[in-house]
């Protein structure tokens, strides 16, 4: 890392700011949209009423108390519909604060928790060391490493030779199944004690045993066939000797690590990981819900929802005999000149509407803009607090400028993917002496490739350095082959599995 | 001698033996001549099989204890052999061991053939020879 690293707390920090800073954008884009809103619906109004002047002027047919009772009528459908639409408001309102409360509340849990752990990880941290120490000092535990990586090193030899051996055999035994000859003479049994044949029968076989030098090809057959697993057998002897010389050493350090409280420490560790990652998930659950709720909310306050439709339906069917332009034209072939100042009017209201709808239109995809940021900055957090990467152990290079990187996304320049890929790429956990890519002081394995999980990282760092840095490929073999089987003891004996070292499934514990 | 006196004696039944157990005789005593020698193939077999495992298992070092000899005899009959020259021959030595050499075309292996596929060869003839006698017996 070049530079002053930024711990990863406080990009959770900046990340959080600018998840506020989103949020107050959607808000004033919100009021500004509920402000247009409202004149709209004062524009509407002022034109219902408008045109239901002019439609009383102009519809002999329609009496002013019937027209009056059916814009009641739908008045108070209108109403209705407000009403719900209000109600179902409040109902949301009232979700989204309980979802903020809980998210509060979660959040301080995860908080709590979070600090727990980074405590634990700097005592399993001192308690791995002291461990270390004492394994480092033990006499037997050193003779049997030493035993133990020798026996491992042979059986690694040895499985080479049987895979060896067994592509031998696969290569040169059908040339023996696929000669006739020899075929005839191995399932007949010839020169076992098996063979029952005579006289004639049996001078002929010798005859053709002859020609295909029997005695020497049945003994390469048999060993063809034979010797890949009775090798096999004699690697599982050796192998068992191997895991008794392991269960010893292992025996060893589990009595130092439960003497020293390493044991506990890890059982505790786990135990809170498991309330962390259940903390993240919750959290993560809430928001997408907080987030539901919050669009079912803004569609409340917009034009798509299902309160809106059901309006407008009504008024259009309402306002449907008392079209603009029929009224218009209506007005130009009477005289007087109170129709036309209605009319006039109406014009002006709508050209009003037009130009408050082109508003309506532009803030609404603003909002939209805001609300995919902040929808995609939530997600961001949610992947960050899963990878671990707010642990005391996460830090940053002094190279990622955070503030660059927040502005681009807030403008729009930078996506969701982009701002993860730069985090991931700017991120590394502090590594630890114990943790095992660090058991060769490098990260030049491909550790993906190997089974951490049930490994002890201290047990692993000790073996190297008592077998010295030349023995780690089979330090690492050795732990591999006993990953599952210690991992299943340790599970009986009620004490913790290893986890790859870390108490959460991000790693960063 | 007692082994070949128990071994002419015939097969003691289960009754006998427990009967003997009890009259204070260890099972070792009990054994026949056959027993005893099928033990001991036994053992012998285990033994070349653990025998051919480890020479098995450690063919590097059977190498280069070939290796090592064939450097000293080359250098008794003055040949000058590299080291390299030489691993390739072991090498070739190894992967030839064990593969079937198939004889070579001749007369006698076409008969050997024939004769080894006889019980089909008569089958067919039967069978042709069959439904030949049938078809004619028809007609």
């Amino acid at each position: 890392m070049i530079g002053q690293a930024i711990s990863g707390r406080s990009i959770g920090q900046a990340i959080k700011q600018a998840t506020e800073q989103l949020r107050r954008h959607q808000a004033e884009c919100q009021a500004s949209l509920r402000k247009l809103d409202e004149s709209s619906n004062d524009l509407v109004d002022r034109r219902g009423q408008t045109l239901l002047e002019l439609a009383e002027h102009y519809l002999p047919e329609i009496s002013r108390e019937s027209v009056l009772v059916t814009f009641r009528g739908i008045r108070d459908e209108l109403l209705d519909v407000l009403a719900r639409k209000q109600r179902r408001e409040r109902q949301l309102h009232e979700v989204v604060k309980q979802d903020e409360t809980e998210a509060v509340r979660i959040q301080a849990s995860l908080e709590n928790v979070t600090d727990e752990l980074n405590e634990k990880v700097a005592e399993r941290q001192r308690l791995e060391a002291i461990v270390a120490e004492r394994l480092t000092a033990h006499q037997p535990f050193q003779q049997l490493s030493q035993q133990a990586l020798a026996a491992e090193q042979e059986l690694q030899r040895n499985e080479e030779r049987i895979a060896e051996i067994k592509q031998d055999a696969s290569e040169k035994l059908p040339d023996y199944d696929n000669n006739r000859l020899f075929r005839y003479l191995y399932d007949c049994g010839y020169g076992t004690p098996e063979y029952q044949k005579k006289r004639m029968t049996r001078q002929l076989d010798r005859w053709v045993a002859k020609m295909v030098d029997y005695a020497r090809s049945r003994r390469s057959y048999d060993f063809l066939r034979v010797t890949p697993e009775l090798m096999a057998a004699e690697v599982v002897r050796r192998r068992e000797q191997f895991n008794l010389l392991m269960e010893q050493i292992e025996a060893i350090e589990d009595g130092i690590a439960d003497e020293v409280g390493l044991t506990e420490a890890l059982r505790q560790g786990h135990r809170l990981g498991e309330q962390r990652d259940g903390l993240v998930a919750d959290l993560t659950n809430l928001e997408q819900q907080f987030t539901n709720h919050h669009q079912e909310l803004l569609a409340l306050e917009g034009t798509q929802n299902d309160f809106y439709k059901q309006g407008v339906g009504q008024l259009k069917e309402f306002l449907a005999e008392m079209e603009h332009s029929w009224l218009e034209h209506q007005s130009r072939s009477t005289p007087e000149r109170q129709d036309d100042e209605l009319v006039a009017e109406i014009g002006w209201l709508n050209e009003q509407l037009d130009k408050a709808r082109r508003e309506s239109s532009k803030l609404t995809q603003e909002q939209r803009n805001w609300d995919e940021r902040s929808e995609g900055l939530q997600d961001v957090m949610q992947r960050f607090r899963r990878a671990d990467f707010d642990s005391r152990r996460s830090m940053f290079s002094g190279e990622f400028d955070v503030e660059r990187q927040m502005g681009g996304y807030l403008r729009g320049e930078l996506g969701r993917e982009e701002l993860w890929s730069a985090l991931r790429r700017y991120q590394q956990f502090q590594q630890t002496r114990y943790q095992q890519r660090g058991w060769g002081g490098d990260d030049s394995w491909d550790g993906d490739s190997w089974d951490f999980d049930n490994m002890s990282g201290v047990l692993g760092r000790v073996l190297i350095e008592v077998a010295g840095e030349a023995m780690k490929h089979a330090v690492r073999r050795g732990m591999q082959r006993r990953g599952p089987i210690r991992n299943q003891s340790r599970r009986k004996s009620g004490r913790p599995g290893f986890g790859g070292g870390w108490f959460t499934q991000g790693r960063g514990f | 001698m007692a082994a070949v006196q128990v071994a002419q004696a015939p097969p003691p039944d289960e009754s006998s033996r427990s009967a003997s157990v009890e009259a204070g005789q260890t099972p070792t005593q009990q054994l026949t001549l056959e027993e005893t020698l099928r033990i001991m193939d036994v053992a012998t077999t285990l033994r070349k099989e653990q025998s051919v495992v480890e020479q098995q298992l450690n063919i590097e070092e059977t190498k280069a204890m070939l290796r090592e000899r064939l450097l000293a005899a080359a250098q008794v009959t003055g040949e000058r052999l590299t080291e390299q020259q030489v691993d390739i021959a072991i090498e070739h030595y190894y992967d030839k061991l064990h593969v079937f050499e198939p004889p070579k075309w001749s007369l006698s292996l076409a008969m050997a053939h024939l004769y080894v596929m006889r019980g089909t060869i008569v089958k067919w003839v039967v069978t042709i020879g069959a439904t030949a006698g049938l078809l004619s017996w028809l007609w």
